[in-house]
């Protein structure tokens, strides 16, 4: 799905921010965290656990890629709700994303294997972030690196 | 990530209760190894008990399956929720593994 433009700069309704240490144990508690939010605005479970996925995919990346799964550092998260949208952002201070990466992520690349031995183990996570969302964008500012994930709220 | 098993004849059963993510994953891909060094390559894997997966997870499972396979041996998905269902779907997986209500109806398939 491509990027969409929205709007921007008025105030969000609701706000919230999740800080925790760059251990993969921490992803599933910021996954649930998200999923409940989600069911509250309300997005359907299903959605809801599409989104879940979706930031739990981009804190791993953070995690594995950007900080090379040293448990020390911090991944934040930050939802910030709208009348017509949903922002996400999962913000790192380590290496940044190869924008090429995020670029060339398509889930229609697993759409024709042919046999398990072509299945991919990797790889999907960004794929699924762009599906998903309505806008995906990463930006590198200050040491701080930012995927923004924007979901349309339906009227 | 909790593992119950039981058997089905020449079956393994795995019933797995949790979280299915990138740090729980090595538990399933242990145990699925583990069996598969002892030849044990029919394997059921009933997550009717598991909420949630992801894209790490979902590689084990390729990893698992494509490793069983090499032995003649299988790897059936059974009783998804919804919700993981949709991730399967999502991410095309549902055309890489045979998934079934039931045990019975997995078990009947190797």
């Amino acid at each position: 799905m491509g990027n969409k433009t929205f709007d921007k700069e008025e105030n969000p309704i609701k706000k919230i921010r999740f800080i925790v240490d760059s251990d993969l144990k921490n992803t599933g508690l910021i996954g649930m965290s998200v999923n409940k939010i989600c069911s509250q605005i309300p997005f359907s479970s299903i959605e809801s656990c599409r989104i879940e996925l979706c930031v739990v995919e981009a804190v791993n990346n953070s995690i594995i890629h950007a900080y090379n799964g040293d448990k020390r550092r911090k991944v934040e998260v930050g939802l910030s709700l709208f009348k017509d949208r949903l922002i996400l952002d999962v913000i790192d201070t380590g290496s940044p994303l190869d924008p090429d990466r995020l670029k060339k992520a398509n889930l229609a690349m697993f759409d024709n294997l042919a046999d398990i031995d072509s299945v991919p183990e990797n790889g999907r996570g960004l794929a699924v972030i762009k599906d998903v969302m309505d806008s995906t964008t990463y930006k590198t500012t200050g040491g701080k690196n930012r995927l923004r994930m924007i979901k349309k709220i339906a009227s | 990530m909790e593992i119950v098993e039981e058997k089905i004849n020449d079956i393994d059963v795995l019933i797995l209760k949790g979280r299915l993510e990138a740090s729980t994953a090595k538990i399933v891909r242990d145990r699925i190894n583990a069996l598969a060094k002892q030849n044990r390559v029919k394997i059921i894997l009933n997550m009717g008990a598991v909420d949630f997966i992801d894209s790490s997870a979902l590689g084990s499972l390729v990893s698992c399956l494509r490793s069983v396979n090499k032995s003649d041996g299988d790897i059936k998905i059974v009783s998804l929720q919804d919700r993981v269902r949709a991730i399967f779907e999502l991410t095309r997986l549902h055309r890489i593994f045979q998934i079934f209500d039931d045990n019975v109806a997995a078990s009947n398939s190797f």
